[in-house]
């Protein structure tokens, strides 16, 4: 019953992605596919993790009562995508690069050994990694238990009071995503949170690529997959059954469609599909916060009026139910500073500046190896591809603003932590840059010229030379 | 990029097999789950119980085997006893034989069960 909750979770996702982007993704078929899955695997479980927890906190989380929901919301959404489908948009022919089987092939290995590298480490820890069974999974086996139970996850005792352990205000998309899944199939089966895990990697690595391929170039999109899977930060992250991942997908979700929607002329549906991605950041982990803080400014700025409502009406659903979380969660994070001026005291100390900065840096350089590490890789990409025009760049500028404030409030996080700095850094900034680590491969790919632009400008030159004698077979 | 890219993922397999071997169940979970499962089948679903250990909380090892017991029971809630918090029933997770009764006794609880590889079962006797 796993898997047909999850189907029926994604069926969700899929009906909404291909609504709302409404034919938006031009391209090859297979490109367009599986980048409307990409965003099936956030919007799907999103709107299904939001309901469940209404569900649960109304008494009403049933087996039969989720089957029924499951099946309704699939049947909602088939129905709006029914409504407002269109037709296939016409896609431009794919531009030739000659080594695009290469890329290809590249990919598709890279990919195989990377569920390999899942199979492996979830069969030595099907509860996956310290936090999954400390806090994301053991929150959805509260949220299952029913009635009696879904108070625990966020219960001031959880952890036993202990540092790092103790988070009874944590958003719940991943925990309720999982628990929807256990209520479902009647036990804990711990294929519910490693299909998660697989689930929202895949999503945030297909979503890189595709989106490229859309945005730029086929041949840029399958680069950003290879540097994407060359990065530690990222495989180290597939099993571990976190929310970082997920974030991290929610993350690049927004800036793809917030640049879609405002390349298409400020199209409502592609803008209600940013907010619910922008909504369901703070809805995964409080680093969404920022992120989502940031995204709406931003798209305040620029899209002022009445896009600005399709966007914050899309938005409501994770910021509602965050917000219902926050105001029934038993106490608060116990590493935020309780008063302003401990916040002062602690932020005027410049050791703490430099121990920040020094975690963050170690973590970037910890990204790959120094042998194939992904800054390394992007820079010889900029350096054999150039640079896209300046003024495109400058113009492209505004979709850096989310992840550089995310950046610096999880850095400010670090400067006021109540708990001891150098823990706190070791034992999380990892995880951060896993975070914006895939928006920042998209910025960056976004920035660089298509290898297909050389090829056609050869072509060119080829063409409009004298004509030649064609060589004798 | 290709080579290299494939090379690494390559490269995080075999580190990954090595780290599987090295340390399968690293943190205990799915040894917890064998262990306490006869316990749970005894204790409602919404059970609150009180946590008996013999390692001192200051210990390395305290932490992993708390959250790897209360990932056991959930979703039963694990508390940690002390004055206001003492529950009818406690679980004892303990790493070696010692005498159970006497660590339950000075908290006010006495043996109910023993299911054997340190997992006891305490009921309360008195509230102090």
């Amino acid at each position: 019953m796993i898997w047909v909750a999850l189907i029926l979770t994604m069926g969700i996702g899929w009906f909404l992605s291909s609504a709302l982007l409404g034919g938006a993704w031009t391209g090859p078929r297979w490109i367009t596919i599986l980048g409307e899955a990409s965003l099936a695997a956030l919007f799907g479980p999103g709107v299904a993790s939001v309901v469940f927890f209404f569900m649960v906190v109304a008494g009403v989380g049933t087996a039969l009562a989720v089957d029924v929901m499951l099946v309704a919301l699939t049947a909602l959404s088939a129905a709006i995508w029914w409504k407002v489908r269109e037709p296939n948009p016409y896609s431009p022919p794919v531009r030739r690069f000659p080594w695009m089987w290469v890329l290809i092939g590249a990919s598709i290995a890279g990919v195989l050994m990377l569920v390999l590298d899942f199979q492996v480490f979830s069969q030595a820890n099907p509860a996956g990694d310290w936090d999954a069974s400390g806090i994301w999974n053991l929150r959805a086996r509260y949220l299952a238990g029913g009635p009696g139970t879904w108070r625990y996850a966020i219960s001031s005792e959880i952890g036993g009071h202990m540092a790092g352990a103790a988070h009874p205000s944590y958003p719940l998309f991943l925990s309720s995503f999982v628990a929807l899944q256990w209520v479902a199939t009647g036990n804990f089966d711990s294929a519910a949170p490693e299909a998660a895990s697989l689930l929202f990697s895949m999503g945030v690595w297909v979503l890189l690529g595709a989106s490229l391929a859309r945005s730029a170039s086929l041949a840029l999109g399958l680069l950003a997959w290879l540097v994407l899977l060359g990065s530690g930060v990222f495989t180290s992250q597939v099993p571990v059954q976190y929310a970082d991942q997920l974030l991290g997908l929610a993350f690049l979700a927004s800036l793809v469609l917030l640049d879609w929607a405002d390349r298409a002329g400020l199209s409502p549906r592609l803008l209600f599909a940013a907010g619910l991605a922008i909504g369901f950041a703070p809805w995964i982990k409080n680093e969404g916060w920022p992120f989502a803080i940031a995204a709406l400014g931003i798209a305040a700025w620029r899209f002022w009026g009445r896009a600005m409502i399709w966007i914050v009406l899309g938005a409501m659903p994770g910021l509602l139910a965050t917000i219902v979380l926050k105001i029934i969660a038993q106490g608060r994070e116990g590493t935020i500073p309780g008063t302003i001026g401990a916040a002062l005291a602690k932020i005027s100390d410049a050791s703490r500046w430099w121990q920040a900065l020094v975690g963050f840096a170690g973590a970037i350089l910890g990204a790959g190896p120094l042998w194939a590490h992904p800054l390394i890789l992007v820079a010889a990409l900029a350096i054999v591809l150039r640079l896209i025009p300046a003024a495109v760049r400058r113009a492209r500028g505004w979709l850096w603003i989310p992840i550089a404030v995310t950046l610096a409030a999880e850095y400010g996080l670090y400067l006021v932590t109540t708990a001891d700095i150098n823990w706190h850094i070791s034992t999380s900034v990892n995880r951060l840059v896993a975070q914006v680590w895939p928006s920042l491969l998209w910025l960056a790919f976004l920035m660089l010229r298509p290898p297909e632009d050389y090829f056609v400008a050869q072509a060119a030159v080829v063409k409009s030379s004298p004509k030649r004698k064609r060589p004798r077979e | 990029v290709g080579v290299l890219s494939v090379f690494t993922v390559f490269n995080s397999i075999q580190a990954a097999k090595d780290w599987a071997e090295q340390y399968p169940d690293a943190y205990g979970a799915a040894r917890a789950d064998v262990r306490f499962a006869p316990l749970l089948a005894r204790m409602a679903t919404g059970a609150q119980l009180g946590y008996f250990t013999d390692l001192p909380p200051d210990n390395q090892a305290y932490s992993a085997a708390f959250l790897a017991a209360q990932y056991a029971v959930a979703p039963r809630q694990l508390l940690r006893i002390s004055p206001q918090t003492q529950p009818e029933w406690a679980v004892g997770n303990f790493t070696k034989v010692t005498d159970f009764a006497s660590v339950g006794a000075a908290q006010g609880y006495e043996i109910s069960m023993d299911f054997g590889n340190g997992v006891i079962l305490f009921h309360r006797t008195s509230t102090r």
